[in-house]
């Protein structure tokens, strides 16, 4: 998803959408903390009739054993949210390294690794996803490890292509000319310039995560009794929840990820905006 | 067109599918667990068969002799990706063959329409940049852009197929469809098509909206736009015939960019749909612990991805005379 390096551009009203972003995301780790507090329902208990339709006792209806889709939309925050974190944190750490070492070193180090930042970027995720975690068993750990795997070149190219500008630019001599080692310079130097950069791939990264993690879920590869976005979905999938008409259970989840996505992006696109001043007004 | 160009853009494609290849191999060989517990068990397939399978692909003998017997395979035709777990004694190729047609259908005629939409959006909100309409066009594209495209697709069924009957509830075809005249056959698998199609067009469809947009807008600052509407050109003759010309370009390898993107999307819309696409089939694979199909699905897919990124440098070199 090169082109979200280009969302940046957008004239959205300005500060409003970070504002929103972070009210978004506020929301459901608000609801992931406290969900014991604001359901009366366990996420696996059976509090209702199977299948019964959205009521004053069951906001969101219930599923095929009667057990509350609310509760287990705020339950599953914690699982989604906790991988959408994780994974975001993980890949671009992996990918700032990648992209800073590939842009400072140049020649064969930066050509071997962006080609394999290339063909991670280029082939279908899933399919690559799938294999990985069908051998490592079906946990929210694995998850988190194949997302990671599938995310990080997306980081890597774009803090790659800016280290490629900063390492030429004038202060990155004046340290080299009072003796400041490769390491130094990468470490103090070029990073803290691409911090606002780094932090806005790292907040977009959350939004591919907590897609991610669904699809993977969808598919059967997650651990089926955790409650999560994702295996609500895989369940409501597995028992025709869509053919019996209980749109109930489909809505929320997916609303939620979809929500949590866009907060992210806004969120992104705010942070570049606001440190890149290039864009300012645009 | 440029021979170089294309040498090096082949070049690249090749080298591409020799990671995919290594890939392809080494992945289940790191992980926990034997080659010949993978591709051969003798506790789910005949004990003929898995000590057959063992020998042709060398599943008990060092790695290297492994990886050469695996390119061997691989390089046959038609190749030889093992036996399939779940259709036993179906060797794998044959099984995804099988399915492939549906899916590429799928992802052929979504890709196409996804772009057309996508260019066409882009455009008109391009031109109405920092409007109320740029606004709120760009803002539901993004969020259109961020739902799971399954959880569309089940949504879009829900509606369409279950409250208002007016589209199949899944299935490519309906059954006995042979006895039937062509044109209405054509129309069966075009309206169960509709759906996951619009899903991923849906879903999809931001990936070209918002660069086309961004391009326009800085083609419209250009100093040649300033120049025709000088000359007095109406508004739509500038934006069309000047400035969404030259946004065109970008937008062909923007295909190719986004399709690892839609067929992940696509083979989980499919299972929504039950359409037995390669999608479907991976759903199979996975509940059943298919690990031969599923290598065989991550190849057959990667190469497929790498083939039309291939063909996009391959048309972009011939409409844009600047590739030298």
């Amino acid at each position: 998803m090169a082109f979200m390096q280009k969302f940046s551009h957008f004239k959205l009203p300005k500060d409003r959408r970070v504002l929103v972003g972070i009210s978004i995301l506020g929301f459901f780790t608000f609801v992931a903390v406290f969900a014991p507090f604001l359901t009366p329902y366990g996420p696996h208990q059976v509090s209702g009739p199977p299948y019964a339709s959205p009521s004053l006792q069951h906001w969101m209806g219930t599923d095929e054993l009667g057990q509350d889709i609310m509760s287990q939309v705020l339950y599953g925050a914690r699982i989604s949210l906790t991988v959408g974190f994780s994974v975001a944190l993980a890949a671009t750490f992996i990918g700032s390294l990648v992209g800073l070492v590939s842009g400072f070193y140049r020649g064969a180090v930066d050509e071997t690794l962006m080609r394999l930042t290339d063909v991670v970027l280029i082939l279908p995720a899933l399919p690559l996803a799938v294999i990985l975690a069908a051998y490592l068993g079906p946990s929210v750990q694995t998850i988190i490890e194949v997302l990671t795997v599938t995310g990080w070149p997306l980081v890597a190219r774009v803090v790659r292509s800016q280290t490629l500008s900063l390492r030429e630019r004038p202060f990155v001599d004046a340290e080299r000319v009072i003796g400041a080692g490769n390491g130094r310079i990468m470490f103090r130097v070029i990073i803290p310039n691409l911090l606002s950069l780094i932090a806005a791939n790292a907040v977009l990264a959350i939004t591919g995560a907590v897609v991610g993690e669904a699809g993977l879920d969808f598919i059967g590869l997650g651990n089926p009794s955790v409650v999560s976005w994702g295996t609500m979905l895989y369940w409501s999938q597995n028992l025709n929840a869509i053919l019996r008409g209980a749109w109930w259970w489909i809505l929320a989840p997916g609303l939620c990820i979809a929500l949590v996505g866009l907060g992210a992006v806004l969120i992104s696109i705010g942070i570049e905006n606001i440190f890149n001043p290039r864009l300012r007004g645009r | 067109m440029n021979r170089g160009y294309l040498i090096r853009r082949a070049i690249y494609a090749f080298v591409t599918f020799l990671i995919v290849l290594v890939l392809n191999f080494a992945i289940p060989r790191i992980m926990p667990g034997s080659p010949v517990q993978y591709f051969a068990n003798p506790k789910i397939l005949p004990s003929i068969e898995s000590h057959l399978l063992t020998q042709r692909f060398g599943l008990d003998k060092p790695l290297w002799d492994q990886f050469l017997l695996y390119i061997t395979g691989v390089f046959k035709w038609p190749p030889d990706l093992g036996v399939s777990y779940t259709y036993y004694p179906a060797p794998v190729w044959s099984v995804i063959m099988n399915y492939l047609p549906w899916t590429l259908l799928l992802v052929g005629s979504a890709t196409v329409v996804t772009a057309v939409v996508g260019i066409l959006v882009g455009i008109w909100i391009g031109s109405k940049q920092g409007t109320k309409t740029d606004t709120v066009v760009t803002s539901v594209s993004l969020f259109f852009w961020t739902m799971p495209f399954f959880w569309l697709g089940a949504i879009l069924l829900w509606f369409f197929s279950i409250y208002l009957h007016v589209f199949p509830a899944g299935g490519a075809e309906s059954m006995n469809l042979s006895g039937m005249p062509i044109l209405s056959q054509v129309g069966d698998i075009a309206q169960h098509a509709f759906l996951p199609a619009l899903t991923l067009t849906l879903a999809a469809f931001a990936g070209y909206s918002l660069i086309m947009r961004n391009t326009i807008v800085e083609e419209l600052g250009q100093d040649y736009v300033t120049v025709a509407t000088a000359k007095g050109l109406s508004h739509r003759a500038v934006l069309f015939k000047h400035a969404a010309r030259n946004a065109l370009l970008p937008m062909i390898t923007l295909i190719g960019l986004n399709l690892g993107y839609v067929v992940s999307g696509a083979l989980l819309v499919e299972v929504v749909f039950s359409y037995p696409g390669v999608g479907w089939l991976t759903y199979q694979a996975v509940l059943s612990h298919d690990y031969p199909l599923l290598q065989g699905l991550f190849l057959v897919l990667s190469v497929a991805v790498i083939l039309a990124n291939f063909l996009a440098d391959v048309v972009y070199s011939f409409v844009d005379p600047r590739i030298k």
